[in-house]
């Protein structure tokens, strides 16, 4: 008996140390502050999944509008089907499932267009829209308000380009600017 | 509590946990149900109305099919919402409410349960039962592998498909490196000249006449600061650049590192500690804070990059960060450390390596197969110690070698290190580089004066004495070349005679040579203030950039693209114009 | 270098007849990042209350209470992540991939129960995993399983280990996380499957005891191992064991070890040293099968890997195998990449997952070596004690123990001549 809790102890010494080691070494290379998922808009091909791999039952990922980008166009291709019927609100006209993208009419021939974000399932119809056709000012973000930052993002998981990654949560967003991808 | 009383709460209990049970399972139905349908791509992909919206086109005046297809939607949308929010809240009470009253009756009907009187556990009997036991269990051990070997050969039946490997010297590219058996074995001058291979550039000029960055920039404010990154290790070289491959040393006492930064996003892209096989690993060298454990530059080549540290250990790394060869020079030690950076010349690693005082005979100049680190040549110098690196010119079309030492600046064939000429004019501890420009080389004794010497002369054509620098090596825009002391005097002269143009004191220190990027000089200080003035014939400060003085910047910093890179002793840094394009 | 610009095909407006500002961009930031430091020092201060529970208070009804607590907080308020069993994914990965940069959160997760169970035994199985804990409170009517059948089941765990590692060091993605039993319950969302899974786990718990722990959880092989070495662990009794077995009975989890009956303490016999024999001889060889088999299955485990899924999609589109294009095949046509390089990576990746197969193998082959050695072993026990690998310190068994009722009411007869307020009896 007084062997084994000799060597029982020697193998506590030896896992201490060793885990010791590992967390010191792995604490160097640590950083303090947490990390969020993020999408890269750049990368993104608006394939849809995000609004239904997302374990969450309505997707942590939304559409936002780049306003400075925007170019108020009367005929949206993020708002309005390929061939409008009009170029009016009409839900035959919309390109939108759920109909979360208001537009307002600011001055001619400009009009606002704003996301409804309660209503927005992330299906990236209206960014795949606006990016072929448009300036691209639709694109699909993770919102941390509804994110869960699962240890493994199951959208990340599923999308086919790799565009979903942990970004620092000091800078939690990857809008689009002006000058364009850095 | 009486037998009446217990009975009764035990009823309670179970009514409580069968009413849990069936709330559970019509909630547990209903989030099966709402599950099942699928989240939002019923909506998102609804055929129905794809199909009317199809119809629309062919009929677009039909006002009624333009009805039938908002009535559709506006029923879609409700029905996906309602279903979402009715399995949010369905689960909601499932897990939370149904759940919680189960587990409640289910530990009531325990506690209240009648209890038994504690039964009379016999001993075992006396056979050897315990033994049979374990051979079951050994059996079930074995049972239980079968099983896994059966999975895992059923899932060897589906290995990846994949067309047929490569040969073997492409898995190199395919690790994520540079596509290495495509490119001949070394870079072309042009090549070369287009990216920043080694220390001061290609040509040891510190001069990237291309290179167009801001004027300020303020690493607190974040102003013009592209990206900083922490460097792991600290140390006194200077950043090299081939494409968009940022490469930097750092060291402490336990080990030499190199570094692969991202230079788009500052992104530390590998950190590999260099590892000589076999044979205790050399001591860190004594070193002097003036040097450090990591002061030489590193090279590249644009297939490897290799880094020398003041212990010798030296090693090349594929641009993957594999170690391709690693092995020991040593001993390097002079009085302050060893600090001359590496040169490369085609496929040859040029090592300067001057130790001691002249009658020593320890200096010598070594030559290394890229490719493998073997010895090609080494040449015996008679100098002293020197702490100055060697540059790589060209003189009339042909390569030469330019070495720094007391008492000689001597020139060698890069290719069999033959010496070509030499002049005798240097003394004391030569720590400056020189350099070459518009046919006239600057070489520096420290403290005691300059010279200019034409390449192949066996003469200095001048000698100056106008503020001489101590550590930091001059630069020239073609006309001029300017100096600055460790003490801040700055000193423009006259590049063919010598002659002093201005001169003029700046309030601070300064270690990192002086470099010109473009129309700018720049003159880092100590306290990481960049001074930036104007080259010409008077003292024009034209900007100040500040990345804290926590950094007690000493590296040279490296001009490239629209960008500047400073390393610091916590951060590197990258600096651009905000709106640079 | 710019990789992509914005397409400005309609330069943005003005507005100088209205004057309109344009509204701004809404970003609600993430959890502070302070409320990370907050969960490791609940983790911290959960550890230490169920040490001292265990070893001092030694309470069941304190380490129901505790478990409630982190039920509460690790599992249903933060949602299952962060969490000590998926962390060794994360440890893999910064271990494998220099670019991963490894939350403190996560490491603390990792290594804080590990080093508690070094010294104290699985106190984090008993009371602060949200797992555990859950599993724990389901569990009504215990049934015991043989101890064939739960040493035959546990393998699974060091398996799954196994696995987990290799798929985190590779690249591969996070299995623990991915097939987590209950994280989708905490969340009270996710994938209807994985919900069904989880219910299945909470039905099975209700008879089996704790059946995600003993069978599958890899991080409970670690704690275990820890455990094994543990100074001072959960005791039946501090006083001496009457061998009344009642503590063997209430225990679900077989982590209580028979006392041997005293005709059987004697030396082992030659038939048992020549079973010892051959189970040594066979431990390298089942390691190298393991080696072998592992190297085989390395091939089609790295299809788990994107690059290498993706490789496949491609030529298999290419050789007409399959018809249609994915999300994954278009998009990088359109980026215009080689598909030679693709497949270089591809195989530059399956042969890592070969060598990390074997090195899985390798370990599951030694696990079942040492475990038919230890099995070969002819067991002296003098008393009732805990498995030092397999209690999860669950408090049961104090209960149970006669000995135990005496100490208490000797401890009550002590206390009882000072008046106190509260906590009545």
């Amino acid at each position: 008996m007084k062997r084994r809790t000799f060597f029982s102890g020697l193998a506590r010494v030896a896992a201490v140390l060793g885990l010791g080691g590992l967390a010191g070494r792995l604490a160097r290379r640590a950083q303090a502050g947490h990390t969020v998922w993020q999408i890269d808009p750049w990368k993104c091909t608006s394939c849809g999944k995000c609004a239904t791999e997302c374990v969450l039952e309505l997707s942590a990922v939304k559409c936002v509008q780049f306003y400075d980008i925007c170019g108020y166009c009367d005929f949206c291709t993020g708002y309005f089907e390929p061939q409008p019927n009009k170029l009016n609100t009409g839900a035959e006209n919309q390109l939108c499932p759920t109909g979360a993208i208001n537009r307002k009419f600011i001055e001619d021939p400009y009009y606002e267009y704003s996301i409804n974000e309660p209503l927005c399932v992330g299906c990236a119809k209206c960014v795949k829209g606006c990016t072929l056709f448009g300036n691209g000012s639709f694109h699909l973000q993770i919102r941390h308000d509804r994110c869960l930052n699962c240890n493994e993002c199951s959208i990340a998981k599923a999308c086919p380009v790799q565009a979903i990654s942990r970004v620092p949560a000091g800078k939690p967003y990857l809008f689009k600017t002006l000058e364009g991808k850095k | 509590m009486n037998e009446h009383q217990q009975k009764l709460w035990r009823q309670v209990s179970l009514a409580a946990m069968l009413v849990a049970l069936l709330f559970s399972g019509v909630l547990g139905g209903l989030l099966a149900w709402t599950q099942s349908q699928g989240k939002v791509a019923a909506l998102v992909n609804a055929p129905e109305l794809a199909r009317l919206h199809e119809q629309l086109r062919k009929q677009p005046k039909d006002e009624a099919l333009k009805q039938q297809i908002r009535a559709l939607d506006l029923q879609l949308r409700q029905s996906t919402f309602q279903r979402l929010n009715l399995s949010h809240a369905a689960a909601r009470a499932l897990f939370l409410g149904g759940l919680v009253l189960f587990l409640i009756g289910a530990h009531g009907a325990l506690v209240f349960r009648p209890r038994p009187a504690p039964k009379h556990h016999p001993h075992p009997a006396h056979h050897d039962e315990e033994m049979h036991m374990r051979q079951v269990t050994a059996l079930a051990v074995v049972a239980m592998l079968a099983i896994i070997v059966a999975f895992v050969a059923l899932l060897t039946r589906h290995p990846a498909q994949l067309p047929a490997p490569p040969a073997p010297a492409n898995s190199v590219a395919a690790r994520g490196g540079h596509p290495v058996a495509a490119l001949p074995a070394f870079p072309s001058t042009d090549e070369v000249r287009k990216n920043w291979p080694s220390f001061r550039g290609h040509d040891g000029s510190g001069v990237n006449p291309t290179a167009h960055i801001p004027t300020n920039w303020n690493a607190a404010a974040g102003v013009n600061i592209r990206w900083q990154t922490a460097i792991p290790l600290p140390g006194l070289s200077s950043p090299i650049i081939w494409g968009n491959a940022l490469f930097l040393t750092g060291a402490d006492e336990a080990s030499n590192c190199v570094y692969r930064f991202d230079a788009d996003t500052g992104q530390l892209l590998w950190n590999m500690t260099l590892k000589v096989a076999g044979g205790a690993r050399p001591a860190p060298a004594k070193v002097s804070d003036d040097t450090g454990l990591a002061a030489p530059t590193p090279v590249t080549d644009g297939r490897r990059v290799y880094a020398l540290f003041p212990n010798g250990e030296i090693a090349a790394f594929d641009f993957a960060g594999k170690q391709i060869w690693a092995r020991n020079i040593g001993p390097l030690e002079n009085s302050y450390g060893f600090a001359a950076s590496l040169a490369l010349y085609q496929d040859r690693l040029l090592i300067q390596i001057d130790r001691g005082v002249v009658e020593d005979n320890q200096s010598k100049l070594l030559a290394l197969d890229a490719a493998t680190g073997k010895d090609l040549w080494q040449k015996p110098r008679a100098v002293a110690g020197s702490w100055s690196s060697p540059i790589i010119v060209e003189v009339g079309g042909q390569p030469q070698l330019l070495t720094c030492a007391a008492p000689l600046l001597c020139a060698y064939n890069p290719l069999d290190g033959a010496e070509l000429w030499r002049v005798a004019c240097l003394e004391s501890d030569v720590a400056p580089s020189p350099i070459l420009a518009s046919n006239m080389i600057v070489a520096v004794a420290p403290n005691t004066a300059l010279f200019g010497v034409k390449p192949g002369e066996a003469k200095f054509t001048w000698k100056a004495e106008n503020g001489v620098p101590d550590a930091t090596s001059p630069v020239s825009d073609g006309q001029r070349f300017y100096i600055v002391d460790s003490e801040g005097m700055v000193t423009c002269s006259d590049l063919q005679t010598g002659k002093a143009r201005w001169q003029h004191e700046i309030e601070d220190h300064f270690y990192a040579s002086p470099m010109i990027a473009g129309d700018k000089l720049i003159l880092l200080s100590r306290k990481g203030v960049a001074y930036l003035l104007r080259p010409g014939d008077k003292f024009e400060l034209i900007g100040k950039g500040e990345v804290g003085k926590e950094e007690e910047c000493g590296a040279c910093p490296t001009p490239f693209g629209n960008r500047l890179y400073i390393r610091g002793k916590l951060h590197l840094f990258c600096i651009e114009a905000k709106d640079a394009k | 270098m710019i990789a992509a610009t914005i397409n400005q095909r309609f330069p943005p407006p003005q507005f100088t007849e209205t004057g309109h500002q344009m509204p701004h961009l809404t970003a609600p930031p993430p959890r502070a990042g302070a409320l990370d430091y907050l969960d490791i020092a609940v983790l911290f201060a959960c550890l230490a209350l169920a040490t001292w529970i265990v070893l001092r208070r030694r309470e069941r009804r304190e380490v129901v209470l505790l478990g409630l607590f982190s039920l509460l907080y690790f599992g249903f308020w933060r949602n299952g992540c962060v969490c000590a069993i998926g962390s060794i994914q994360n440890i893999t990965q910064a271990l494998f991939d220099p670019g991963y940069a490894l939350p403190l959160t996560v490491l603390a997760f990792g290594v804080l129960p590990l080093v508690f169970a070094l010294f104290f035994g699985r106190v984090f199985c008993a009371a602060v995993c949200p797992h555990g804990a859950f599993q724990d409170v389901m569990l009504l009517k215990p049934v015991q399983l043989p101890v064939w059948l739960e040493h035959g089941l546990r393998l699974l765990a060091y398996l799954y280990l196994g696995l987990a590692v290799v798929f985190a060091a590779t690249g591969g993605g996070y299995i623990i996380c991915r097939y987590d039993p209950f994280v989708q319950i905490f969340r009270l969302t996710g994938s209807l499957t994985m919900i069904l899974t989880g219910v299945i786990f909470l039905l099975m718990s209700t008879f089996i005891g704790r059946p995600y722990c003993r069978f599958l959880c890899p991080y409970g092989v670690l704690l275990g191992l820890a455990g094994s070495v543990s100074r001072w662990r959960a005791r039946i009794t501090p006083d001496k064991c009457t061998q009344c077995r009642r503590c063997q009975d209430a225990c679900p989890f077989n982590a209580i070890n028979k006392v041997t009956p005293k005709a059987l303490q004697i030396d082992p016999t030659p038939e048992d040293k020549r079973r010892l024999a051959i189970r040594c001889a066979l431990l390298p060889l089942v390691a190298v099968a393991g080696l072998w088999l592992g190297g085989l299955s390395g091939d089609s485990l790295a299809k788990a890997h994107p690059t290498v899924a993706l490789a496949e999609r491609i030529y298999l589109e290419d050789a007409g195998a399959v018809t249609g294009v994915t999300d994954a095949s278009t998009a990088f046509r359109a980026e215009g990449t080689a598909p030679e390089k693709l497949s270089a990576e591809a195989h530059a990746l399956v042969t890592r997952y070969v060598l990390a197969g074997r090195l899985c193998g390798v370990w599951v082959g030694l696990v079942v070596g040492l475990k038919l050695i230890a099995l070969a072993w002819r067991p002296r026990r003098l008393e009732y004690a805990t498995d030092a690998v397999r209690c999860v310190a669950c408090a049961r068994c104090f209960d149970h123990c006669p000995q135990e009722h005496k100490r208490r009411h000797a401890l009550r007869a002590a206390a009882a001549p000072v008046p106190t307020t509260g906590q009545p009896g």
